[in-house]
């Protein structure tokens, strides 16, 4: 199941909208795009061999793929604060910064290669729901 | 325990806010920003927002550098 990031996707449309509203749109974006990161890495750990959660292998996922997740997390979540910081400071009545959708491409692109590391099964496909919205 | 807030957008659900129990501040500033509450709502929820990335991202980084032997579920059954 590919992961489709339903959520990042409606932000870069919500962007081109009304200026005036424009701002408050980025703001539900980054908190939506903050959520998606943060139940990835709520639930990641579920999964990891050994722990009660996880299933067994191969349905798991192992240390070394663990690993790599987070450094993808932490990638993602210093990219997700300059995205938040860009909408923050961004100055009312002006145009969006133009950074913005670098921003959301990179998170989007480095959610989708988590939820594609991790392994088949039903913690899978539920997070992929959430992720998605029910549209997966 | 973690509550988390979710956001319904027509028939679909997601969730927009994971935060511990306790951290009120921060659904109180995501809550008003959904609601539109204006310029400073929307400026409280980003900077919460900031300021949440900073520890999930260390804690992401911590499990990442971690040693292999340190990064061993606790829960796993010994062999």
């Amino acid at each position: 199941m590919r992961f489709k990031p339903i959520l990042l996707v409606l932000a870069v449309l919500a962007l081109a909208g009304c200026a005036a509203k424009a701002r408050h749109v980025a703001t539900v974006t980054v908190v939506s795009a903050k959520g998606a990161l943060d139940i990835t890495q709520d639930t990641e750990p579920l999964l990891v061999c050994g722990v009660a959660t996880a299933p067994p292998a191969p349905a798991c996922v192992t240390a070394d793929v663990h690993k790599a997740i987070h450094a993808q997390l932490a990638e993602a979540y210093e990219v997700h604060k300059q995205l938040a910081t860009a909408v923050r400071d961004w100055p009312q009545g002006q145009p969006a910064p133009a950074t913005i959708p670098a921003y959301l491409a990179q998170i989007t692109e480095l959610l989708q290669h988590i939820v594609d590391a991790l392994p088949a099964g039903g913690t899978k496909d539920r997070l992929t729901t959430l992720l998605t919205g029910g549209k997966s | 325990m973690n509550w988390q807030i979710l956001l319904q957008i027509g028939s679909q659900v997601v969730p927009i806010l994971t935060t511990v129990e306790g951290d009120i501040a921060a659904v109180v500033a995501v809550v008003n920003a959904l609601r539109g509450a204006g310029y400073q709502a929307d400026t409280d929820a980003l900077t919460a927002a900031i300021a949440d990335d900073d520890v999930r991202a260390a804690i992401s980084k911590a499990i990442a550098d971690a040693p292999e032997a340190a990064n061993e579920p606790a829960s796993e059954p010994a062999k």
